[in-house]
């Protein structure tokens, strides 16, 4: 955990101010809202580096004889977040990914990435009983669970600050080694999105 | 920036606030969830109702795989948390119990064990005069008929509530193809659906109870559920109320796609130990505590032929047989009014 968590500091601090929105070695920031199965609300905070900006030509226009250029970054993500179940538990989630983000028009965007990561949960209220059947007096105890999965996104920067956005997430989690198996979370985020960098003139 | 700052303190802050708001003090009317650990496993029990009336009913849900909290109706609400604290028990691996769980620590000792240490911790926390009344339903019954088996855990227990359990498995495919067959039959006497009762006869006629494929469990298992839907639309069975409370908590409060996931795991884990070959009718004389049975007469799931098994050969000297002549596996649905006041007079009459 600890380590998990020096590494998204370190992801958030390394950030070059020279380039304005989408320039490669640029950075972003988002801060929001979590939601854990349509019902368990949290909050996340999401860095994403940009690594790449690179031109994709949209075949459909070829044909028709207007090429279209698609704007894509290729980002690396690191993200941790909490949710908490009113009636038993909260879980903390620290994931880093890939994300590939397209860009398309009216400062519209949408990106798909995988994600890998660690889980914890905390349990309220636990007694741990022995096999004499001695019981414990109450604290808070937990698991850790590896998990993978994939994030979609849908986002819109404003039209004064291109630098900020709204992103709609959804990201499907699986724990891995929940119980006796794998169980899938279903988590949907609702961000604001920033960058430290100055927009160049 | 400052925001990222102060992002760990805000997530403190709403874990804090989180956690000393899972517990509510009114004695009469307490909301308590706790988790029992032991061997791997972090199990869940959801403590709702009358906790000063030092009287526990624990139940133990079907499955393997299901969740106690789908025990929660409106009339177990009304009628039974007002006298009553009902502990609604996720067991180890299912529901929302956590942990990590593998062939050699997800048994059903292991989950017998788990309900010493849950009955253990209810004494710690609410006093060592709590009396427990044990309820299983279906796979419940069959986990609830395990443990007692051993004299000693029924010391702990006041009185046994078995429901549609299933604990012998290779009596319950027999009397499974018999009542699929009888029900046949009255159906195509009274007109109603002949065509998908007929068919049923063909498909059952095919089936040797004495050498059972898994195709034939999963369609005599499978087949019930639609069964009972086809009894339903017919006004054989009584239309199960739609309980905002029950929809409430299994699709707001609860986390219904982990608790089904993880539960898949826990059945296959939990079969595959040989429980289908299981049968604990020759034991049942073991059990000497006052036992009720209820059964919905239209059970095609765990037929009430186990209800009338387990009359005969259990050996409690106060034992009773109680049958919803309008119910199929899940009578505390279909008749949960007629359920709930034949539960609580039971409760009444031992506590």
């Amino acid at each position: 955990m600890r380590v998990t968590f020096v590494l998204f500091l370190c992801l958030s601090m390394f950030s070059n101010p020279l380039h304005g929105q989408y320039e490669e070695n640029s950075l972003r920031y988002g801060l929001g809202y979590w939601q854990n199965h349509f019902a368990n609300p949290g909050a996340t905070a999401n860095a994403k580096y940009v690594l790449k900006t690179y031109n994709r030509k949209k075949i459909l226009h070829l044909k028709k004889g207007t090429p279209a250029v698609v704007p894509i970054n290729r980002m690396l993500t690191g993200q941790i977040a909490f949710h908490y179940d009113p009636f038993s538990h909260v879980f903390l989630h620290n994931s880093y990914g890939i994300q590939n983000r397209r860009l398309g028009k009216k400062n519209r965007f949408r990106g798909l990435g995988g994600l890998l990561g660690f889980s914890k949960s905390f349990l309220p209220e636990v007694y741990k009983v022995d096999n004499a059947l001695n019981v414990s007096d109450p604290g808070i105890s937990g698991n850790w669970y590896l998990h993978a999965g994939y994030a979609l996104e849908l986002g819109k920067s404003f039209k004064r600050n291109t630098n900020n956005a709204f992103v709609v997430g959804f990201q499907n989690l699986f724990l891995i080694g929940y119980n006796s198996g794998v169980t899938p979370f279903l988590n949907l985020s609702f961000t604001y999105e920033f960058s430290p960098n100055k927009k160049e003139p | 920036m400052k925001l990222i700052i102060n992002f760990p303190c805000v997530l403190f802050l709403a874990v804090v606030i989180c956690f000393s708001s899972c517990e509510q003090d009114d004695p009469l009317n307490t909301e308590d969830i706790l988790y029992v650990e032991r061997n791997g496993a972090q199990t869940a029990a959801q403590i709702f109702g009358n906790v000063s009336s030092k009287n526990f009913l624990l139940i133990l849900h079907g499955g393997p795989g299901g969740s106690g909290i789908t025990y929660r109706t409106g009339a177990m609400i009304n009628r039974i948390e007002r006298d009553y604290a009902v502990v609604y028990y996720d067991q180890r691996g299912q529901g929302m119990s956590q942990g990590h769980l593998n062939k050699e620590n997800l048994t059903t000792e292991e989950i017998a064990k788990d309900i010493d240490a849950l009955i253990a911790v209810i004494r710690h926390k609410y006093g060592s005069t709590s009396q427990i009344f044990l309820l299983g339903h279906s796979w419940g019954g069959y986990l609830g008929s395990y443990y007692l088996l051993d004299e000693a855990r029924q010391e702990n227990i006041k009185a046994w509530i078995e429901v549609d359990g299933a604990h012998d498995f290779p009596l319950m495919f027999a009397e499974q193809k018999t009542l699929y067959d009888s029900i046949a039959n009255q159906q195509i006497s009274r007109g109603n659906n002949t065509a998908y009762w007929e068919e049923i006869l063909d498909k059952i006629a095919e089936i040797d109870t004495e050498d059972l494929s898994e195709e034939d469990i999963q369609y005599l298992n499978g087949e019930a559920y639609i069964a009972e839907g086809i009894l339903l639309r017919d006004d054989v069975l009584d239309i199960p109320s739609i309980d905002l409370n029950l929809l409430k908590y299994q699709y707001i409060d609860y986390n219904i796609l982990t608790a089904f996931s993880t539960g898949q795991y826990a059945n296959d884990i939990l079969t595959d130990q040989g429980l289908l070959e299981s049968s604990l009718t020759e034991e049942l004389h073991k059990i000497k505590i006052p036992t009720l049975l209820l059964w919905g007469s239209y059970d095609l799931v765990v037929p009430p032929a186990l209800g009338e098994s387990a009359l005969e050969n259990l050996g409690s000297e106060i034992k009773s047989l109680v049958f919803f002549e309008r119910s199929g596996h899940s009578p505390m649905y279909y008749e949960e009014l007629e359920y709930v006041n034949t539960l609580k007079d039971f409760l009444e009459t031992h506590k």
